[in-house]
């Protein structure tokens, strides 16, 4: 009998998020915005589309976790941030790792819940979360798809579009999306290593690490924990990187020095350029800190510092914008003072070790 | 708990072995202490390596504690030692990778990376270049040192950044503590800058660094290492638990 329940109750909720979640509404809304402003639109393209093999301007946006009540707020507010980055010359632009939890105040009441009830994100409550990623899941992915995939075509540019945690059959994975200039997914990336969270809820991490050919270079967009392993950019480097990007939803008070433990010292060992894209702000009680930046050797930088340029704050929306010299790096390497040096026979001998005894 | 310390002195080819001894003497404190590690090239104060090799063994004999004499140059290759307190050499590690400079001084690589249990925990050696790489820390951390021994030698000017990439990255990436002698002083014609900084994985708050020597600031520091801490640090952020073995076999650990 309480299964009966249940299942009624589910097939309720589903025929609402349906309902809530349908691309309808948002695809008429992309098709208004499309023709309304299609010469503002012309002005963004280029006839004949190039980019140039050993420069780009690169964006990576900072997200505020902003609840919107509707597909076409959330589609809105990421045009903007798109938008905003292409007038500032950017031809790739990264978001944040679960930029779908933007689309959660769509659920009714909501917000009010998080506030009532703190956390859903706490010990205990991993069977719920698990469900609601399923529930959830599949009308997430088309909103966010359709966004995603209209903006690189109006703007034409290449967009990172952050990651979703989304159900893959019977598993939930955390994945990243890589659209180009006409609109097409080129690729996905799935998160390759866990949280403790995440694995409290049953992520399934990926095991294949994807470079994908651009134009102006190859690019890998492993997710947030994956710049934590050296072994994710030197998987990267090794299938020939050029630019690896961080999307992060970091759900810690910001603190300078463990937030430096990631993608700034894993593009130092890889010589490789760094797009981190963070998601900040509040949801509940929840706090997610981070600041965006595009990253590259130290020597390549002008202050030394590894940075080409980084978000002023950890809390607010960004977007920063910043220029990758991929002939410069290409060279850098070549004549790499410290780290062109491999030695082989250790790692054979040692890197065994990675299997359990 | 391990009583770890470091000195810095900065080097000029004209110094002496009476003046590194009097600067040990004056400087640097041995009550309890388990372990200490001494700057990189600090054979240069003395004639021969026979006299270097012969001090140190005194000293760790005369304090009763292990000590690391830095690194040199000998057959080739940058070498690290470790004397027990008996004054035994109980472990030996060579540079692994190489800069291009030192490819161009025809060094060679060591192709082992042991490791060596003591009454402090485990340890292992971080020399020179292999500062940079991050296999290291991992093949160290992965046989379970708990105290790593590091060399940091760079070219000056000092940049504080580069050496952040180095051993502070080895200990967060890795959750191991590291002692880390800096070199500063000639060799040649070449200048050299660093700090010497005890390191420990973060915790709750703190920048990593818990005792730390400004660059050609003469003088030693020291700093009691706690297993417990490590412990539970690991246990909030368990890094390794999460390592993706099948992943990274596709290239490794066939």
């Amino acid at each position: 009998m309480m299964s009966i329940i249940k299942k009624v109750k589910k097939i309720g909720i589903q025929t609402i998020l349906k309902r809530l979640y349908s691309p309808r509404p948002l695809e008429q809304h992309i098709q208004k915005d499309m023709k309304s402003k299609k010469q503002k639109v012309e002005a963004f393209i280029d006839k004949e589309l190039t980019f140039d093999k050993d420069k780009i301007i690169a964006a990576a946006i900072q997200v505020n976790l902003q609840l919107h009540k509707s597909t076409i707020e959330y589609y809105e507010h990421m045009k903007l941030l798109t938008e905003k980055a292409v007038n500032k010359g950017a031809q790739l632009i990264t978001f944040p790792e679960n930029i779908h939890f933007l689309l959660l105040g769509i659920i009714p009441m909501f917000e009010k819940q998080l506030n009532k009830e703190k956390s859903f994100i706490k010990q205990g409550s991993s069977n719920e979360m698990r469900e609601q990623f399923f529930l959830l899941g599949p009308y997430i992915e088309k909103i966010f798809d359709l966004t995603f995939s209209t903006l690189a075509r109006k703007y034409q540019v290449y967009i990172m579009a952050g990651s979703i945690t989304v159900p893959v059959g019977n598993q939930i994975s955390n994945i990243a999306y890589l659209y180009d200039p006409s609109g097409k997914c080129l690729g996905t990336q799935r998160k390759l290593h866990a949280t403790p969270l995440e694995e409290g809820f049953g992520l399934d991490v990926g095991n294949e690490l994807n470079v994908i050919s651009l134009p102006f270079g190859k690019i890998a967009f492993p997710v947030c924990m994956d710049a934590t392993y050296f072994e994710t950019f030197y998987l990267a480097r090794e299938q020939g990187a050029d630019i690896v990007v961080i999307p992060i939803a970091n759900n810690e008070e910001y603190d300078f020095y463990k937030a430096f433990r990631g993608t700034w010292h894993r593009v130092q060992e890889a010589r490789v350029f760094g797009i981190k894209s963070a998601l900040v702000g509040k949801m509940g009680d929840l706090v997610f800190t981070g600041k965006s930046g595009i990253f590259a050797p130290i020597d390549l930088t002008p202050q030394k510092d590894g940075v080409i340029q980084e978000a002023q704050t950890y809390d607010k929306e960004e977007i920063v914008v910043g220029e990758v010299d991929l002939a410069t790096l290409r060279t850098y390497r070549e004549e790499d003072p410290l780290l062109s040096d491999s030695n082989q026979e250790l790692y054979d001998k040692y890197l065994s070790l990675y299997n359990p005894l | 708990m391990a009583n770890v310390a470091t000195f810095q002195l900065t080097y000029h080819p004209h110094n002496t072995q009476e003046e590194y001894d009097t600067f040990i003497q004056e400087n640097c404190s041995f009550y309890k202490i388990d372990l200490l590690v001494c700057p990189p090239n600090c054979d240069r104060y003395f004639n021969s390596f026979e006299d270097y090799l012969s001090y140190h063994k005194s000293l760790a004999k005369r304090h009763f504690c292990m000590i690391a004499p830095g690194f040199f140059y000998k057959d080739q290759h940058h070498t690290a030692l470790l004397i027990s307190p008996n004054g035994d050499i109980i472990h030996q590690q060579q540079q692994a990778h190489l800069s291009r400079w030192e490819l161009r001084q025809g060094l060679k690589r060591g192709t082992t990376l042991e490791t060596i249990d003591t009454p402090i925990g485990r340890i292992g050696f971080i020399i020179g270049t292999d500062c940079f790489y991050p296999q290291i820390g991992r093949i160290l951390g992965l046989q379970g040192i708990d105290i790593a021994i590091a060399f940091y030698q760079q070219p000056a000017p000092y940049n504080s950044w580069l050496q952040m990439s180095g051993v502070w990255q080895q200990v967060q990436h890795n959750q191991f503590f590291a002692v880390e002698a800096g070199f500063n002083g000639t060799l040649g014609q070449e200048h050299f800058a660093a700090e010497s900084i005890i390191h420990q994985p973060l915790g709750e708050n703190g920048d990593g660094c818990s005792q730390k020597l400004k660059t050609n600031q003469n003088g030693f520091i020291k700093c009691i290492l706690d297993q417990n801490t490590l412990e539970s640090i690991k246990q909030k952020f368990p890094i390794y638990k999460y390592l993706n073995r099948t992943l990274y076999q596709r290239v490794w650990g066939k």
